[in-house]
C-alpha cells in the first residue's frame, strides 16, 4: 500500500466561543434579542484558520510546514490528523496516523515514565507484548533511563520531549505528525532524532512536523510548506525555499 | 459525500469497534483515579452502605418500616441509580475530562460515550459485590435473579445513547454541566430509590408511574434482589431507550464536526 495524504480546496472556519456564549443564559437572551447582537459584538468569532489549501504529500516526503505564530499550522497539522474535519474542501488520507501535536497529549502526569509508555502504547493499538519489547530501545533512546520510573508530572519540558518523540518514532507509524515541541529538547537530543527521521524515510513513511527551527528544517526535511494567514505562501523543495526567503528578504 | 447521518452512524460504528481500546482505557483511567488510595474503587462500594444505611434509618423512622427488611430494598435500589442517575450527572464531563486526547488524536465522538460507559459499568460491578457481600453479613442474601444480565444490557445501551445527549449540549454550554447536577439530585427523591412505591398515596401514584426512571431503577433492583421485573418495566425502558437512540443520533449527526471546537 501506498501511503498518501491530499488535501483539495480545504478550508477550515474555527470557531471561537468566548466564556460568554458558553453559558446558556446568554444563548437565552439571544433568542430574546433576535440573535444578533452577540453575534455583532463578536461573541461566536469565526476565524478562517485555513483558506483553499492544495496539498499532496507522498511516501518519503519529510515535510515542515513553517510560518509566523497564528498562521495556520497547528491548524493545518490537526487537519491532517483528523480532529478537525474541514469545512470545505476534501481530504485524503491512506495510512496510519500517529500524531503527536500537543506535547503532553494523552499522557497521565501523575503515572511514571514507563506506565505512560505502555498508555501511548495501548492508544495506538498495540499489544502489550509488543509494548514490552520496545520499553528498552524507548529507555536508550531518550536517554531517559531510570527517570522512567519516576512520575511524569517531576519531568522537564526537554525530558517530555525525548519521550514524547522516542515512543512517537518507536511504535510504528505510516505517517508521523509532529508539532513544534521537538525544539524543547538538548541539541544533542535534536542531533539524534533528526537522524533517527532521515532513517524513517528509508521506509517509505511521511512525516509532516511544524517548526520554527530553520536549522533543523534544513537538517530534517526535503519539502517545505510556508503558510502565510491561512494560505499557503511558499510550497517546493527546502533549496528552493532557502532561495525563496533569500528573494523575501531582498 | 456522506450525510450527516451516515457519518453519524459511522461514528457510533467505529468507536464500537474500537472496544478493545476503550475497555482498557477504561479500566486504566478507574486505577489511576484511585491512584494513591488503599481501597481504591471500593471507596465508592463504602459511599453506597454508608449512605444507605442513613437514608434506610431515617425511612423506616418516618414510616415506620422494619430497618432489616427496608436496607436491601435502599441498597439494591441505591446500586441500581448508580446506573440509572449518577451516570447522567457524570457525562456532562465526557468530552471535557477527554479534551486533550480529543485534540491530538483521531477517535470517533462515540469513543468517549463508550469510555464513560465502561468506566460506569466498572464502578457499578465493584459496588454490586459490596452489596452481596452485605447482604451475605446480614443473612439477608437472595440470588440474583437471571433478568439481570438482560436487564443490565438494556441500561447500558441507555448509559451510552444518553451520554450523547447530556455530553453534547454540556460542552457547548457550561450552565449544563452544573444544572445536571441539580436536575439529578431532584430526580433522585421523585424516584423511589431510597423509599418505596407502596408508601405513596393512590392520588400521587401518577408521578412515579410516569416516570420513566422509576422504572429503570425497579428493572434493575427486582433482579438485584432475586425477583423478575414486572412487564411494565421492560416496556418503559425499552420505549425510552428508542427515544433515546433516535435524539442521540439526531445530534451527533447535527454537531459532530463541532464539538473539538468547544472544547
Amino acid at each position: 500500500m501506498t501511503h498518501q495524504i491530499k488535501l483539495t480546496n480545504v478550508d477550515l472556519d474555527y470557531f471561537v466561543y468566548s466564556l460568554r456564549s458558553q453559558s446558556l443564559r446568554s444563548a437565552v437572551f439571544n433568542l430574546a434579542v433576535g440573535g444578533r447582537m452577540y453575534k455583532a459584538a463578536g461573541d461566536v468569532a469565526a476565524v478562517k484558520a485555513l483558506h483553499d489549501i492544495n496539498l499532496e504529500i507522498n511516501e518519503g516526503d519529510r515535510i515542515a510546514l513553517v510560518g509566523h505564530n497564528g498562521s495556520g499550522k497547528t491548524t493545518l497539522l490537526k487537519v491532517i490528523a483528523g480532529i478537525y474535519s474541514p469545512t470545505r474542501g476534501e481530504l485524503s488520507i491512506d495510512g496510519d496516523i500517529t500524531s503527536m501535536i500537543a506535547i503532553n497529549a494523552g499522557l497521565d502526569m501523575e503515572a511514571t515514565g514507563l506506565r505512560n509508555i505502555h498508555k501511548l502504547g495501548l492508544m495506538r493499538r498495540l499489544s502489550r507484548k509488543v509494548i514490552d519489547s520496545r520499553v528498552d530501545a524507548i529507555a536508550e533512546f531518550s536517554g531517559l533511563g531510570d527517570f522512567l520510573h519516576l512520575p511524569v508530572r517531576t519531568y522537564s519540558a526537554g525530558m517530555l520531549a525525548r519521550l514524547m518523540f522516542t515512543v512517537a518514532t518507536e511504535f510504528e507509524a505510516d505517517i508521523l505528525v509532529l508539532d513544534e515541541w521537538l525544539s524543547a529538547g538538548d541539541a544533542a537530543f535534536v542531533q539524534k532524532a533528526a537522524q533517527r527521521m532521515h532513517r524513517m524515510v528509508e521506509d517509505a513513511k511521511i512525516m509532516v512536523m511544524a517548526t520554527h527551527d530553520h536549522d533543523l528544517v534544513q537538517r530534517v526535511c526535503n519539502r517545505v510548506c510556508e503558510l502565510q494567514g491561512g494560505k499557503i505562501a511558499f510550497l517546493g523543495s527546502t533549496e528552493d525555499w532557502l532561495a525563496y526567503r533569500e528573494t523575501q528578504a531582498a | 459525500m456522506p450525510s450527516p447521518l451516515m457519518a453519524a452512524l459511522k461514528d457510533v460504528g467505529d468507536g464500537i469497534r474500537l472496544a478493545p481500546l476503550w475497555w482498557r482505557l477504561g479500566l486504566d483511567q478507574t486505577a489511576s483515579r484511585f491512584q494513591r488510595s488503599v481501597l481504591g474503587p471500593f471507596w465508592m462500594a463504602c459511599n453506597l452502605l454508608v449512605i444507605a444505611f442513613a437514608l434506610a434509618f431515617v425511612v423506616s423512622a418516618l414510616m415506620g418500616v422494619d430497618m432489616m427488611k427496608s436496607y436491601p430494598q435502599v441498597v439494591a435500589g441505591l446500586l441500581a441509580w448508580s446506573l440509572v442517575g449518577t451516570t447522567i450527572a457524570e457525562a456532562q464531563a465526557i468530552f471535557l475530562y477527554n479534551a486533550g486526547l480529543m485534540q491530538s488524536q483521531r477517535l470517533p465522538l462515540s469513543f468517549y460515550v463508550f469510555l464513560h460507559a465502561q468506566k460506569s459499568a466498572t464502578n457499578f460491578l465493584f459496588q454490586a459485590i459490596a452489596f452481596w457481600a452485605t447482604m451475605l453479613v446480614l443473612n439477608r442474601f437472595a440470588f440474583p435473579h437471571w433478568t439481570l444480565i438482560p436487564a443490565l444490557a438494556v441500561m447500558m445501551l441507555i448509559v451510552c445513547f444518553q451520554g450523547f445527549i447530556i455530553a453534547i449540549p454540556s460542552t457547548r454550554f457550561r450552565d449544563v454541566a452544573y444544572m445536571m447536577s441539580y436536575v439529578v439530585q431532584l430526580l433522585f427523591y421523585v424516584t423511589p430509590v431510597f423509599w418505596m412505591t407502596e408508601n405513596v398515596s393512590e392520588k400521587h401514584r401518577w408521578v412515579v408511574e410516569l416516570n420513566p426512571f422509576t422504572h429503570q431503577v425497579e428493572l434493575l433492583r427486582a433482579p438485584l434482589t432475586g425477583h423478575a421485573p414486572d412487564a411494565i418495566h421492560w416496556w418503559w425502558t425499552l420505549g425510552t431507550l428508542g427515544v433515546l437512540v433516535v435524539v442521540a443520533i439526531t445530534l451527533l449527526a447535527m454537531f459532530r464536526k463541532r464539538v473539538v471546537f468547544w472544547l
